[in-house]
């Protein structure tokens, strides 16, 4: 019947140990609240949870009863009764029973019931909590899902937790069932903390102390309706700038005093000016959610271009219409002349004289920006046929079609020219314009005659036609939602959450399909997003080299013209710079030879982590001497500042106490979940430096801080 | 097929390679095996991303030849390549000339030296195929043909159907590391990134730059900085129940670890190769330099058997291509005879052979805008010492639109030589057993010819 038999002696010492325990603490000295605190056994592969303060030492000494160790699962509770608040009833399995597990309820019945079977002995009140109405938590409280194992023979398991991701998970482990929602756990000060500054690096570009007790304050929700009406933040627009043909012509003019007509070709073919932008706005701009949401998209919908006022041309449209509706954030970037002529579709015409049109955006329309290869279930997982292969949702053929579609257009005409199909020359202004003579007039099927076009059909309708016949694809919304969760919440959301927010896609609520808002808003606003504590096991996602970068220079406040971050050696995320269409890192990229999602791994590596431990090397201690000129100020900037180390000035009053200025920067950056080894190792190096020099012994904790793995991944 | 999430095994894995290699204990101490340079050997990988366009790399110089490609590829489309500024070679096994891209001149030399082979119609396939079969649904085709992604990772796995996420490479490496438990060092180095060919099962790469950092720094003040790294390491020790954690802290212990041995390799005063990477500072050439650095260092790493990988491009020229394919093939042309050079002077050159590979080819006939769309078959290079050269391996395929070769009327060509063919071809001469090959090569069995002959 069990597993093992040192297991089963192992779990009769639990018991009598327990025995002890309850006894012992039922004397009424303890505070108010208390934590549920998760323990796991992986030879019974028991979970167990307790709020006795004196059993989780024990458990967590491993003396008494071996083998237990902390999952990370915590979950506040009362250790007072109230009206509001039921007792929660702990059991045991009866001696003889063969059952070796403890079993909680906050259900009164279910309690009165369990104590009348034979396999259940009752041990104690372990605390008080709230319980759901009609399935749902109150506000300040965070639901507690239940799991429930059976071998169908003697062993049976019960996991409790707040983590909607772990639970979701529980069932695909076999013989595991989830039994929803049995109790709602008050929410702390510093779970709402916790919470406050997952949501920022969910949402923003970084938490910084004073946004994490405003969002703390408001909520998650009204901080996000909040953000979703500020008004937008505009790159600075570059004027119009002609690429001469006479490189001669753009001099890079270096006598002082520098001004942005200098260094002609900084200032005007690379994209410096506006990456530098980027990182000023993305400490300064209070419309945080919307310029997050602009990067998600421009990683999604990429095109790469030199011309500097192109650059922040393109990159404002994502800003624009980042909560718009998918379909004209599309067509808005479809349309692009930037688009146009990254994809080659600028200027693509109907077959003549032996040239074929032009397949590049037809094909990555469909693979990259709206349905995906293969076909997907509404909760993002890929169709099988009875064969359990995939099913490709186009073939060569489409392409070929779709090529034909997207002929026709060209550049915009340039101020005071006469416009002309092939006299348009590079002009990234507005959007391409049609010529229908030079686009393909032919009988067009596309997809199995999802979208069929008769003859004589302008450029125009039939693009908008096409771009509308995808975005209406169910392969579209679990396709682009997936992405859009990996890139701001979890690299392996699970299928539920996928659905969910797919939901919300297909429908606003008013009968609109790919309301960005509402999309937004359902990815952050989800159980699975929001809560103080996530334990699953693949939660999170690596921080871009590019959001490390913003989350430093703002939790730091740190001054900078965004020069070191804009061209520090990113071993491959040079903004707006993305080396293919596929981005900077695939999205499909997985964990080296599994099956885990892991797309920010597609730039992380051995080599990549000595970059990221060095940059935060760079920016700690450039001003004790020359690091390395990106920091300086540099000549052709205008207006240089260079990136200063930071002054560190708040957090300079907790250099004397280590453990405080410790547990500081872990809720700031670790939202209160570094362990207690780390902790000990970072405490003990501040200890060791002279408490005369406060700075040295801020930045010891903060460089380690910075460059733990911890802080790397984002959960 | 649902996602399977393997935390724990990913993290046994990993955990079980590193102890395998012995490499944080044992790099650290720097420990370096003796060894003999003759008993040295290393393959390595150039993979150009994006899929070269063969077409334009290798034409026929013989009257009917350029004919007609010139009728396909005519001036209008913007992509053709005129007769005269061809580099001529004339292969030894076929009647045929043939003209490299005016870009590819070192190639020219290498290929006249008898150093340098190529493979023709090289590509991923499920099964022998033909047209007719391919067509009729009957021969099996890789999934989502044509598509980058897919056949990146099918080519990288040698897994047509798209299942596979470890690479052959990495396989190759699983097999080295098992072989040579001695050995402290990853059989398998990757520049900059790990890329599908470079994930094994058992074993983990080393990915080092295409540059000299690798190295922590500091922050100029010694002790500070020695009371910083330990705690850093303390802290990177720790347990963890997260995956992504898990894995990033693998890598970031064996980059802290490994910097120590491969940093002063990467920055070798002393180096015989670096100055013949002087005249090729740019990205493919300066992966190759690391690499040559790599080999050059053999003796401190104790390494025997090694494999490279590095990656060049983007070759995915749909539009402009004249410009940037010419870029292209410049730089990988003169970095390759630069990195044979190196390993001529440091009388490796018969111990290291340096391969290509591309996810596809590209169209015979054009695209609008002056560029080419995604093919399939394509030719690929292998260069060295042990290069049976000078001569054509595999079969050019029919040029012929819509011939027999000719999967549709493009000028997409059915590949005559997989992947694992040429795969084999290239492990055995490193010294894999027979009895290995399956392991790297699982669809080997599906063709006859397992050795392509090409190296000694």
């Amino acid at each position: 019947m069990s597993p093992l038999r040192s297991s089963r002696a192992n779990a009769r010492i639990v018991a009598l140990a327990l025995a002890f325990l309850v006894a012992s603490s039922s004397g009424g000295v303890l505070a108010a609240t208390g934590t549920a605190i998760e323990f796991y056994e992986p030879v019974l592969r028991h979970y167990f949870m307790t709020a006795f303060p004196e059993e989780a030492v024990m458990l967590d000494g491993g003396q008494v009863v071996k083998g237990w160790s902390r999952t990370g699962g915590e979950f506040t509770i009362h250790t007072d009764p109230a009206p509001d608040r039921r007792a929660v009833c702990r059991f045991y399995g009866a001696p003889g029973s063969g059952v070796q597990s403890h079993f909680y309820t906050a259900d009164p019945a279910e309690c009165e019931w369990v104590k009348t079977l034979p396999a259940w002995r009752y041990e104690a009140i372990a605390f008080y909590i709230q319980v759901p109405t009609a399935g749902a938590c109150v506000a300040g409280t965070t639901p507690v899902y239940r799991s429930f194992f059976s071998d169908l023979i003697k062993d049976i398991n019960h996991r409790f937790t707040v983590d909607l991701t772990a639970a979701a998970r529980m069932p695909l482990k076999a013989g595991w069932v989830s039994e929803g929602i049995v109790m709602c756990a008050p929410l702390g000060d510093a779970d709402l903390a916790a919470d406050a500054v997952r949501l920022l690096e969910q949402a923003s570009f970084g938490p910084t102390e004073s946004l994490v007790q405003e969002v703390k304050t408001k909520g998650a929700a009204a901080w996000v309706d909040e953000q979703l009406k500020l008004n937008v933040t505009r790159y600075a627009q570059p004027p119009w700038f002609d690429i001469p043909s006479d490189p001669a012509l753009c001099v890079d003019d270096k006598t002082p005093p520098v001004t942005p007509q200098k260094y002609c070709i900084f200032h005007k073919i690379t994209p410096a000016p506006v990456q530098m932008e980027f990182f000023r706005q993305s400490k300064s701009a209070p419309d945080q959610l919307r310029l997050r949401m602009a990067h998600v998209w421009h990683q999604i919908f990429i095109a790469v271009i030199f011309e500097t006022y192109a650059t922040a041309e393109l990159q404002q449209r994502f800003r624009d219409h980042a909560f718009g509706t998918f379909e004209n954030l599309l067509l808005k970037y479809a349309l692009s002349p930037q688009l146009g002529a990254f994809q080659n579709w600028v200027k693509n015409v109907p077959e003549f004289n032996g040239i074929r049109p032009n397949e590049n955006f037809a094909r990555e329309l469909m693979q990259l920006f709206t349905v995906g290869v293969n076909q997907l279930d509404e909760d993002g997982t890929p169709r099988l046929d009875v064969q359990g292969q995939l099913i490709p949702n186009y073939a060569q053929g489409d392409i070929e079609t779709l090529a034909r579609v997207l002929t026709g257009y060209t550049f915009p005409t340039k101020p005071g020219y006469t416009p002309g199909f092939w006299e348009n020359g590079s002009y990234y202004v507005g959007d391409m314009i049609p010529f229908d003579a030079r686009h393909d007039q032919g009988f067009k099927s596309l997809l199995g005659g999802r979208l069929v076009l008769g003859q004589g059909g302008t450029a125009e309708a039939e693009v908008k036609a096409a771009i509308r016949m995808l975005v209406d694809h169910p392969s579209t919304p679990p396709f682009v939602v997936k992405q859009l969760i990996q890139k701001t919440v979890t690299s392996s959301p699970s299928p539920g959450y996928v659905l969910r927010v797919v939901q919300v896609f297909k429908n606003n609520g008013a009968g609109k399909r790919g309301d960005l808002a509402a999309v937004t808003r359902a990815i952050l606003l989800d159980p699975e997003a929001r809560g103080a504590r996530k334990i699953d096991p693949v939660y999170g996602r690596l921080r871009e080299p590019s959001l490390q970068w913003t989350a430093m220079i703002r939790a730091l406040d740190v001054v900078t013209d965004g020069f070191a971050p804009a061209s520090a050696d990113y071993r491959t995320q040079s903004l707006f710079q993305a080396q293919t269409v596929f981005g900077y890192y695939p999205a499909d990229y997985v964990l080296p030879g599994t099956l885990t999602p892991a797309p920010e791994f597609g730039i992380f590596s051995s080599a990549g982590f000595l970059d990221r431990a060095n940059h935060i090397n760079g920016l700690l201690y450039n001003s004790d001497f020359t690091y390395s000129s990106q920091f300086q100020p540099m000549p052709q900037v205008y207006n240089a500042l260079g990136t200063p180390s930071p002054a560190l000035t708040t957090f300079l009053a907790d250099a004397s106490q280590p453990d405080a200025l410790v547990a500081r920067l872990d809720r700031l950056f670790l939202h209160g979940t570094m362990s207690a080894a780390m902790r000990k190792t970072i405490v003990n190096a501040v200890n060791k430096l002279s408490p005369a020099d406060p700075l040295r012994r801020v930045k010891m904790a903060i460089n380690l801080m910075l460059a733990s793995i911890d802080y790397q991944v984002q959960k | 097929m649902r996602h399977r999430h393997l935390p724990s095994p990913v993290r046994r894995r990993l955990l079980q390679a590193m102890v395998a290699s012995g490499l944080v204990a044992a790099v650290e101490r720097n420990l370096a095996l003796a060894q003999t340079a003759a008993d040295y050997k290393a393959l390595v990988c150039v993979f150009l991303a994006g899929g070269n366009d063969g077409e334009n790399t290798l034409i026929r110089h013989d009257a009917a030849g350029y004919q007609q490609y010139a009728a396909v590829r005519t001036p209008a489309s913007g992509i053709n390549i005129p007769q005269a500024q061809l580099a001529p070679i004339q292969p030894l096994n076929l009647a045929t000339p043939y003209g490299f891209h005016p870009a590819c001149a070192p190639l020219k030399t290498l290929f006249d030296q008898k150093r340098l082979a190529v493979l023709a119609n090289v590509g991923v396939l499920a099964q022998p195929s033909a047209r007719a079969g391919l067509e009729n649904g009957s021969t099996k085709r890789p999934a989502n043909l044509f598509s980058h992604s897919d056949q990146e990772l099918a080519l990288q796995s040698s897994d047509a159907r798209g299942f596979t996420r470890t690479g052959w490479g990495g396989r190759l490496a699983d097999r080295l590391e098992a072989s040579a438990p001695q050995s402290l060092f990853p059989a398998l180095t990757s520049i900059d990134a790990l890329k599908t060919w470079t994930a094994g099962v058992t074993s983990i790469p080393l990915t080092v730059p295409a540059g000299p950092w690798f190295t922590l720094f500091g922050s100029n003040r010694g002790d500070f900085d020695v009371l910083r790294d330990a705690a850093m390491r303390e802290i990177l020790a720790l347990p963890r129940a997260n995956t992504y954690d898990d894995v990033a802290q693998i890598l970031a212990e064996e980059g802290l670890a490994a910097s120590s041995v491969v940093f002063p390799i990467l920055n070798n005063p002393q180096s015989i190769v670096a100055p013949y990477f002087a005249t090729v500072d740019m990205p493919v050439g300066r992966q190759l330099k690391s690499i040559a650095l790599m080999i050059e260092g053999r003796a401190q790493t104790g390494v025997r058997r090694q494999v490279f990988f590095g990656s060049q491009g983007p070759y995915d020229t749909h539009g402009g291509q004249a410009g940037q394919h010419h870029i292209l093939l410049d730089e990988l042309s003169r970095a390759l005879a630069a990195f044979d050079a190196a390993m001529n002077a440091l009388g490796v050159s018969s111990q290291v052979t340096t391969f290509t590979l591309s996810e596809f080819g590209r169209t015979f006939k054009p695209a609008a805008n002056a560029g080419t769309d995604h093919g399939w078959g394509n030719y690929a290079f292998v260069m060295g010492g042990a290069v049976k050269g000078g001569q054509f391996y595999g079969t050019v395929p029919n040029h012929a639109l819509d011939g027999p070769d000719d999967l549709g009327k493009d000028g997409r060509w059915i590949p005559t030589t997989s992947i694992e063919t040429y795969g084999a071809t290239l492990v055995r001469w490193l010294g894999v057993a027979e009895g290995d090959l399956p392991y790297i090569f699982p669809n080997l069995g599906a063709f006859a010819v397992k050795d392509l002959g090409m190296l000694a």
